[in-house]
């Protein structure tokens, strides 16, 4: 990888000014332009290496991550708030109590996984909001081909909530691009 | 950092090499040594020797995570057109595992090699992850029975009443739930779906959410925990492992206790 250019001899390391800090790469070893971010030799990113690189990208994305958090817990709300208003509403005609309550129970599973993506999110908030964005899009494309007149149900709620995550999972991606294109060549 | 310059802007002239002749970024125009195979100021590669280098070092997460998505959706879309049309026969059933195992075929031919690993023969499973494994698979059965016993609505009785209903025997179910299903799930699970969210989410990331993926892919929100606890037992087999094959095994076998169960239960 270094055939290229010359590793850093020990007088070039002795003669500058702070050798350990900037004056060869992290990753291959090689010399380092004084004023350069990255190691022309492997594209290693020299201030990738610094402490504050980690809160620096998460700062950047952290806005749309805490949408999309936001919104996985107000779509789990709605499940509940829905399953109730569903459970009363079948329960009230004197109907068939048993799909009021089959009704109930899976707005409440969905709810409780929508709760438990919302605390994930807080550690992996890529994975919860991609997982979110598929249930969701499971449980709707279902409800629609049981019953298209869902489709138009509630349409606002599920376009926030698609284009939430949507920016989440983007934001997600570019932390990770970071992340990966740090420790690159490594 | 301070010292660090912004990204794109070009340096002044430090050495005798960056004189004003010396070649520029071909992204940034910042001006880089002769024989620089990466801009030192923005990290593009400079030749195409150092862009396959880049390339294969840092994945291309966006095609992968489109891959993962592909091996969702398809799946999805043939259990929703199953629904539109209506399953009137075994042969509808089969569809959607023809739907994977196509996913799979296509995934690993896309992913390249690290997908195409899972076809080796297994390597290095200790005797904690058979530990884990036969404890993980044991679990969900009971789960599953428990479910079964305590809300019909969870049991395969529908899909075995279609078998019966259709003449076929508890052979033909065997064979459909324990070896075509595992073998054409595993492909499309933790052969594609899998794989592709490994260089997106890392190793833990990945194996939960295709474990959530594959739980919600079965239509069943009552039987999600114990699907989701099997997704992770697949998955982590496939990654301990290196191969699909055991996951396909345990899989078989998980479904064909399961297809065995409900075979009794329908026809008693």
């Amino acid at each position: 990888m270094n055939d290229a250019l010359p590793p850093a001899t020990d007088a070039a390391l002795a003669s500058a000014p702070d050798p350990f800090a900037r004056a060869v790469c992290h990753g291959c070893g090689a010399a380092l332009l004084p004023s350069g971010r990255f190691c022309d030799a492997c594209g290693r990113d020299q201030a990738a290496d610094a402490a504050d690189f980690d809160v620096e990208i998460a700062a950047l994305h952290a806005p749309q991550i805490a949408k999309a958090r936001k919104w996985i817990a107000i779509t789990g709300g709605l499940y509940v708030l829905g399953g109730l208003l569903m459970f009363a509403v079948l329960s009230g005609r004197g109907g068939d109590s048993l799909t009021a309550t089959v009704t109930l129970v899976i707005n409440l599973v969905i709810a409780g996984i929508h709760g438990g993506l919302w605390a994930w999110a807080a550690r992996a908030p890529l994975a919860a909001s991609i997982v979110a964005l598929a249930i969701f899009l499971m449980v709707h494309l279902t409800n629609a081909v049981l019953d298209p007149a869902t489709i138009v149900q509630g349409i606002l709620v599920k376009i926030f909530f698609v284009a939430a995550l949507w920016q989440g999972i983007r934001a997600g991606l570019e932390v990770r691009k970071l992340e990966l294109g740090r420790g690159r060549h490594t | 950092m301070d010292a660090t310059p912004e990204v794109g802007a070009p340096r002044e002239p430090e050495s005798p090499e960056e004189s004003a002749n010396a070649p520029r970024c071909v992204i940034c125009f910042a001006r880089r040594r002769d024989n620089a195979r990466f801009c030192a100021a923005c990290g593009a590669p400079q030749s195409s020797e150092a862009q396959a280098e880049h390339r294969a070092q840092v994945p291309d997460l966006a095609r992968h995570l489109t891959i993962a998505g592909a091996a969702f959706a398809l799946p999805l879309a043939t259990s929703l057109v199953l629904m539109i049309v209506g399953v009137r026969d075994v042969g509808w059933l089969r569809l959607s595992e023809g739907v994977c195992l196509i996913v799979g075929a296509g995934g690993l031919a896309a992913l390249g090699a690290p997908a195409r690993a899972g076809l080796q023969l297994p390597h290095g499973l200790t005797l904690r992850g058979v530990a884990l494994t036969i404890a993980g698979t044991l679990a969900a059965l009971c789960a599953a029975a428990c479910l079964s016993a305590l809300w019909p609505l969870t049991t395969g009785d529908a899909i075995v009443q279609l078998y019966l209903e259709a003449g076929h025997g508890l052979g033909t179910a065997l064979f459909d739930f324990s070896v075509l299903a595992p073998i054409a799930e595993e492909l499309a699970f933790r052969g594609v779906l899998l794989i592709a969210l490994v260089s997106v989410l890392g190793e833990t990331g990945a194996v939960w959410t295709s474990a959530l993926l594959f739980a919600t892919l079965h239509l069943s929100p009552i039987s999600f925990a114990h699907l989701v606890l099997l997704g992770v037992v697949f998955a982590r087999l496939r990654l301990a492992t290196g191969s699909l094959y055991p996951g396909m095994l345990v899989h078989g076998v998980y479904n064909a206790i399961i297809t065995l169960y409900d075979w009794r239960g329908e026809s008693l």
